[in-house]
């Protein structure tokens, strides 16, 4: 029998998986907007193999980001029809996962906190992480980026045009996910857990 | 300060000091554990340290299940999936580990594919993300001081096909007995002692200084640096002293406790990537990096090296020195135990000692941006400071 949630705990939880939801969104038009705009970005995802995929979960059962490199671009991919990454950060609840994409906690505060678990290379999280950093540095206001970064990343551009990017991103379907399952670099079968789920 | 959010989880049950191996059998059986396969390395068997251990076992009247000698330098992970597979033909039930940290972390690789069931350990790589599930009863017995691995969450697993070494952090990777046994370190020769001590030390501090920090975490680092400190030159100086040699055998446990729940930093991110690249010995790196990495983080942790400071030079060089200076004087500190060590038994201080280039720094630092390590330094760290602090200790 599974504990009956509470009222308030379940419009929390719902509030969070939306608001969760819409940044992870506007998190993947960061990364790709930011690969033609900023050389740091653009030198990490360069130096990712083909086909490299990245999972960023938010809770087992919580949103999910799902993305590829392919043929020197940004792929992202559907989390309903695939299974199979390479890398993937799950947070243990979206509550920590809801913390690190408001802003009130950073990545390395939050594997400090043993908010996410990792499944893979943790080398191609640190990447990951690398490149999280210097797009919360352009998302986020600088007085919450002081807060969560060691050191904030200075900016190679503007935040407007990063921001009118995605919009016109989002607005010319570019970050519309595949419609089918793709072949990440490393085919890993870590991914169980969801398949049963 | 204690965090806003912390975990801390040191499993093991310590069995330290005078007969510790003689108590392995009763606390094997109250594992449950009947026919354990015995896991060591070819050199402790050719000079009888493994043999104390079976003798311990034979006479507590525990039955061998099987006994695999063959473990390189480095845990591979071949050696991982055949000693699991001989295991299983075995029908043995339990792990006893005995050697340094390459057997002891094949020991639990070997249990990660038993317990998870997983025919491959590249199927659960990765970092706090393994559940419970077959129990495999799993003691420890460390022959050198430093690692920490008998009490630590971590394993690193060697990838020949990839060329990398596997990080996998876990708390079901902690051992559930460690036994801690002067009869297994007496051995030892200095140099090895000076080395494993000092990486023992660069444990302890990192652990203290680290942002997975905590209270619990930090009464384990402090205890390790005393220990260290009152010991380690004793235990080079004289290999048989009992009394120096179970002190760093605690050491080495308490600081593997304390990192494996606040984790280590730069310094280790560094080590790491001489390792892989220049193939620095792991306790040698730590030797030469760790008041360079101290220096380097000193910007962002003059207060903690100041505590450290009381542990490392003793109380009354903590009350003649200026609070400010504290912090410079705690790397000083370090500085000059490293110098003593040389004079008494060679180890390195220099990179260049240790037959690294300069040509192979730009890799090294590559290499290091991506290690596990670097994400809980408190001070951020870019690839030009790595070069910077391999430049110094050059």
């Amino acid at each position: 029998m599974e504990f009956e949630i509470s009222t308030g705990k379940k419009a929390g939880s719902f509030i969070k998986r939306r608001i969760s939801r819409i940044v992870l969104y506007v998190l993947y038009g960061g990364i790709c907007e930011l690969y033609s705009l900023d050389s740091r970005v653009k030198d990490e995802i360069d130096s990712w193999p083909e086909g490299m995929t990245y999972c960023l979960a938010c809770s087992e059962k919580g949103p999910r980001l799902f993305f590829r490199k392919s043929q020197n671009q940004l792929q992202r991919l559907n989390p309903r029809i695939q299974r199979y990454y390479d890398t993937a950060i799950t947070f243990r609840s979206l509550d920590g996962a809801f913390d690190v994409l408001t802003g009130k906690m950073g990545i390395a505060q939050a594997y400090s906190a043993h908010a996410f678990s990792l499944h893979g290379d943790i080398g191609t999280a640190m990447e990951l992480t690398r490149c999280v950093d210097v797009v919360e540095s352009y998302l986020f206001p600088r007085f919450m980026t002081k807060r969560i970064l060691k050191k904030v990343p200075g900016k190679e551009t503007s935040t407007l045009l990063v921001y009118a990017r995605i919009l016109i991103g989002a607005l010319r379907g570019a970050y519309t996910p595949s419609a089918e399952e793709k072949k990440p670099y490393h085919i890993k079968s870590m991914h169980k857990k969801y398949e049963e789920s | 300060m204690i965090p806003k959010y912390y975990e801390f989880q040191s499993s093991a049950k310590i069995l330290s000091g005078r007969h510790a191996l003689e108590n392995l059998p009763s606390e094997l059986k109250n594992l449950g554990a009947q026919k354990p396969m015995i896991l060591s390395d070819e050199i402790l068997e050719k000079i009888g340290t493994l043999q104390i251990v079976l003798d311990a076992l034979a006479q507590g009247g525990v039955s061998e299940g099987g006994i695999y000698t063959r473990i390189p330098a480095d845990s591979s992970l071949q050696v991982v999936h055949n000693i699991a597979g001989e295991y299983r033909r075995l029908g043995c039930d339990s792990l006893v580990a005995v050697g340094g940290g390459s057997v002891i972390d094949t020991a639990k690789g070997v249990r990660m594919v038993l317990s998870q069931d997983v025919d491959d350990l590249l199927d659960i790589w990765g970092c706090e993300n393994l559940s419970g599930a077959v129990r495999i009863p799993f003691a420890a017995v460390p022959t050198t001081s430093g690692t920490g691995s008998e009490s630590t969450l971590v394993a690193v697993i060697k990838n020949e096909a990839r060329r990398l070494k596997m990080e996998f952090i876990s708390y079901y990777l902690q051992p559930d007995v460690a036994v801690l046994d002067v009869r297994m370190t007496q051995t030892l020769p200095p140099r090895t002692t000076a080395s494993t001590g000092m990486d023992a030390l660069c444990h302890a501090i990192e652990a203290y200084t680290c942002m997975q920090k905590n209270p619990v975490s930090d009464a384990y680092a402090m205890g390790a640096i005393q220990l260290i400190v009152q010991n380690l030159e004793q235990a080079v100086k004289k290999g048989k002293d009992p009394q120096a040699r179970l002190a760093m055998a605690n050491a080495s446990m308490m600081a593997g406790a304390a990192f494996s729940n606040s984790m280590v930093g730069v310094i280790h991110a560094i080590g790491h990537a001489l390792g892989g690249v220049c193939h620095v010995p792991h306790g040698d790196a730590m030797t030469i990096l760790l008041p360079h990495g101290m220096a380097f983080n000193h910007r962002v942790l003059k207060d903690e090296y100041a505590r450290l400071l009381y542990v490392l030079a003793g109380e009354e060089t903590f009350i003649n020195t200026p609070e400010a200076a504290r912090g410079k004087e705690a790397i000083r500190q370090v500085w000059l135990l490293r110098r003593r060590l040389h004079a008494l038994c060679g180890l390195p201080v220099r990179l260049r000692e240790c037959g690294v280039s300069k040509s192979d720094f730009a890799l090294v630092a590559k290499t290091a941006m991506n290690d596990g390590a670097m994400i809980v330094n408190p001070r951020e760290v870019s690839y030009e400071d790595v070069l910077m602090i391999l430049e110094k200790a050059y």
